[in-house]
């Protein structure tokens, strides 16, 4: 374990260090995403005033506005880079030379994704979160739910794994694709609906809801985000964890038979 | 202007200046206040002419203000103070009109579209530089006989390789048949054979059209086979300006060796090549000199006056050499001479 | 300063004709972005329309008006996409690695050859799902276009993609002085996303910011509420055409001062 991670740190490292030149840049981009959660809340804010009742499907007008909050912070904190950088690798040609070096691919781009993650903890979801929780506090009075917030953390781990894999998949997939960039817009697009960043999952037609609750993006962002809120019943949280994992083991094989397959096509078309 | 003159460089300075950038966010939003100003002089008041259909070999070592001097020239670029006059035009006031009467070729970069067909991109020059139907023609055919274009004709851009992407960028340079050809490391990377179609190209040019012709190289041999008069240039400030005669007498005999060595301890290597002035025959401190850097012997030295032989023997004998090499002197090493 | 505009027109379509010739080539390419885009876009569908399960009317604005706005949205964002996605390089590492200079060495203007440099055909995405919903909306909502009305919105169309190129313009010329400005023209150009839906569910400041300041608001809900009856031609068409040519010399201008400073500084 410890040559493990004297061999695979260092790439965590160079992650936050190349992170620190472009401070700025990335505080000016996060801004820009910012907007979209800013327009979220208004909308919802036009939404309850436009509604019948006080609350909608289980939401009120407040916890709506902590679903919104957490679910964007939630997506930021699991967010990373390795589907970008991999389809880079494969691009270049780069991707060869990593192969002869006695290191595991998967655990190298692992270890950067911790360097990703490690990044959005510490200069922006805890920042956030920080804010929010005392405005939370100061305006409604809110304490978090310290039990709630342990929970999120295994959740949001769990999140992080399959985020991870995902994007792993999708770098990948620049050995099969020509358009990366297209593809993985692609991505981007339906992650966003389906793992729950832009609506809660229970406001979709039961018959989806019940579809989309099995698949592996609901765990990425309406699972731990509603963890944290407490809106699930203790059923509803064994089932969701239980799901988030067994997309982990999941995901962790069908990445492993895709490296097989990508490898194949690297030493027949050579690179 | 002197009637004569195609290029007149008069008193050309260019002073960059570069700000000190703060660190970490307060050193950030300090410096949006207080900037601290570098100034870098990359060309200091450099004068010259160049008369139509000369070929000038524009030299100096990286870094030494070729580049900004023919962005100057070529309109990219404001001068500090003093001109250029290129033709009828003072580049960067009318660079466009300037445009259509020069080429430009970076050896480094291409000039063309990336993505387009190289038959795409005559016929989008030819629209561009507004060339005639029939003067294209003619064009097109000259082109195909000296670059043998028709090779790729059909490939993008991107999948030539760095010999055919210079041809063509050679040949879109030479389209609208400019009265100046600017070519900056025209020759830079390419094998022998095909710097020497390269350089027949050059000169072919020149003598149909009376091209002028300014071109920077590192290489020796362009300049020996191109060149009417070259101009050294180095940390921005004129060298030398004159006939290539001159430079052939004084370092035409300058050969280079490089040997790659094996050795643990180097002062130890220092102290040995300390004698290899005084123990080989004709070497004097000054047409010999040696540098060692990471396991690399370079020695310098005028062929007429000490053999190659009398250098091979003493470093052969005195230490483990794994590969050498003997090479023309380079352009470098000319201008430190100086 | 387009003075041969005749010759900018022929040469366009040169490049455009092989750009053109280049998608068909690779078709699974164009498949791959335009699905892209018109999923991006479908997230947002998705989202007015799961909310109106739950509700009669957004203060006061149907469900067919809310899908009218966001599909106005759409068409002039995708075609702008679909003519100057250079910019976004402009925007990023063009005048880093001196690429910027060749554009110099031509006879013909720098912006020109910028734009040319690409065609970018996932707009195609945006601009087709945008007037999906736009005749959608039309039809459920009993929004007649008489050809009058038609003509009204193209010109609308036209002026509102004026907007978008010109505010890529600013943003992307900042470069010019700052080597990079991606990161800028991206958080303006996330601003957009405040104009896919009614203006008055907004704070006062925004409203004003996203209508005068940076005016994605001429890009969508202006435009579009004059079609949905809930403002005047001469409001609606007035003030887009009006902020757009004002964005559109500014832009030509920044971009032209951005030329004297590269002029003077290099890269």
């Amino acid at each position: 374990m410890k040559k493990l991670l004297r061999t695979y740190l260092p790439f965590t490292k160079a992650v936050m260090q190349g992170f620190m030149a472009y401070r700025m840049n990335f505080y000016v981009y996060i801004l820009g995403e910012l907007f979209q959660t800013v327009v979220l809340i208004y909308i919802w804010f036009a939404i309850f005033s436009s509604a019948t009742s006080e609350v909608i499907q289980g939401f009120t007008f407040k916890q709506m506005v902590g679903y919104v909050v957490m679910s964007t912070l939630t997506s930021m904190l699991i967010g990373n880079e390795v589907h970008w950088d991999i389809s880079q690798d494969v691009k270049s040609g780069r991707i060869a030379t990593n192969l002869i070096k006695p290191v595991n691919y998967q655990l190298l781009k692992f270890f950067n994704c911790i360097g990703n993650i490690g990044i959005n903890l510490t200069f922006l979801f805890l920042p956030l979160w920080g804010g929010y929780t005392i405005f939370d506090f100061i305006s409604n009075g809110v304490i978090p739910n310290i039990t709630n917030g342990l929970l999120y953390l295994v959740s949001v781990s769990l999140s992080a794994l399959i985020l991870f894999y995902i994007n792993y998949l999708f770098g990948l997939a620049a050995f099969f694709i020509e358009y990366v960039f297209g593809f993985i817009f692609a991505k981007e697009a339906i992650l966003k609906l389906l793992s729950g960043q832009l609506i809660p999952l229970t406001f979709f037609p039961k018959g989806l809801f019940n579809v989309f609750k099995f698949l592996p993006f609901a765990g990425l962002v309406y699972t731990p985000t509603m963890i944290y809120l407490g809106k699930f019943s203790e059923e509803d949280l064994l089932f969701n964890l239980g799901v988030q994992a067994v997309w982990v083991l999941l995901l962790m094989a069908l990445t492993q038979l895709v490296w097989r397959k990508a490898i194949k096509r690297l030493t027949i078309l050579g690179g | 202007m002197n009637e004569k003159n195609m290029i007149e460089v008069h008193n050309l300075t260019k002073t960059f200046t570069a700000y000190k950038k703060g660190k970490g966010l307060a050193g950030t939003l300090k410096s949006l206040f207080k900037r601290e100003a570098i100034h870098i002089e990359a060309v200091k008041d450099i004068s010259f002419d160049i008369k139509p259909g000369e070929i000038i070999g524009y030299i100096g070592a990286n870094g030494a203000g070729k580049s900004t001097t023919i962005k100057m020239m070529t309109g990219i670029l404001n001068p500090t103070s003093g001109y250029v006059k290129v033709g009828d035009y003072i580049p960067y006031e009318k660079r466009q009109e300037n445009a259509k009467h020069i080429g430009v070729v970076f050896g480094q970069k291409t000039q063309l579209w990336w993505d387009l067909p190289v038959g795409e991109t005559f016929a989008i020059l030819k629209e561009i530089y507004q060339v005639p139907d029939d003067f294209y023609a003619s064009q097109m055919a000259y082109f195909d006989e000296i670059f043998e274009l028709s090779e790729f004709m059909g490939q993008t851009v991107r999948t030539l390789s760095l010999g055919q992407r210079m041809r063509a960028d050679l040949a879109a340079s030479m389209l609208h048949n400019p009265k100046v050809l600017f070519l900056d490391e025209p020759t830079i990377g390419l094998d022998v054979m095909v710097k020497e179609r390269i350089r027949k190209a050059i000169k072919d040019m020149n003598q149909r059209y009376g091209t002028t012709i300014l071109l920077t190289t590192h290489d020796m041999s362009d300049i020996e086979e191109l060149c009417h008069r070259i101009i050294i240039i180095d940390k921005g400030k004129l060298l030398y300006d004159g006939g290539i005669d001159t430079i052939r007498k004084e370092f035409g005999y300058e050969r280079k060796i490089v040997f790659d060595l094996r050795y643990d301890d180097a002062t130890l290597v220092e102290q040995t090549l300390e004698t290899l002035i005084p123990s080989v025959d004709g070497c004097q401190p000054d047409n010999t000199t040696y540098q060692l850097s990471e396991g690399q012997l370079t020695v310098n030295f005028n062929r007429n006056q000490v053999g190659v032989s009398g250098i091979m023997n003493f470093v052969l004998s005195h230490f483990n050499v794994l590969d050498f090499s003997v090479q023309d002197m380079d352009i470098e090493a000319i201008v430190k001479r100086f | 300063m387009f003075t041969n505009a005749k010759r900018y027109i022929k040469l366009y379509g040169m490049f455009l004709s092989h750009y053109l010739k280049a998608v068909m080539h690779s078709r699974t390419d164009f498949i791959i972005g335009f699905l892209a885009f018109f999923l991006i876009q479908f997230g947002g569908i998705a989202f007015i329309a799961l909310v109106f399960r739950q509700i009669p009317d957004l203060l006061g604005w149907s469900f067919y008006d809310l899908l009218f706005i966001y599909g106005f949205a759409n068409i002039p964002r995708g075609i702008d996409h679909m003519f100057t996605d250079y910019l976004w390089l402009l925007a990023g590492n063009v005048i880093v690695e001196g690429e910027f200079d060749r554009y110099l060495l031509r006879p013909i203007h720098p912006l020109f050859q910028i734009i040319a440099q690409r065609f970018q055909p996932d707009g195609v995405g945006e601009v087709i799902i945008g007037i999906l919903l736009v005749v959608y909306a039309s039809i459920k909502g009993g929004i007649i276009f008489s050809p009058t009305k038609l003509l009204i919105f193209i010109v609308m169309i036209i002026f509102s993609t004026i907007i978008y190129t010109s505010i890529k313009l600013i943003l992307s010329s900042i470069a010019f002085w700052t080597k990079r400005s991606q990161s800028i023209l991206f958080m303006f150009y996330s601003m957009s996303e405040f104009a896919k839906y009614p203006l008055e569910i907004y704070h006062k400041f925004i409203r004003t910011f996203i209508t005068y300041i940076v005016p994605f608001a001429l890009t969508a809900y202006i435009p579009a509420s004059y079609f949905l009856g809930a403002s005047s031609l001469f409001k609606s068409l007035g003030l887009t055409i009006l902020i757009s040519l004002t964005a559109l010399f500014l832009g030509l201008k920044i971009f032209n001062l951005g030329i004297k400073n590269y002029e003077s500084v290099g890269n």
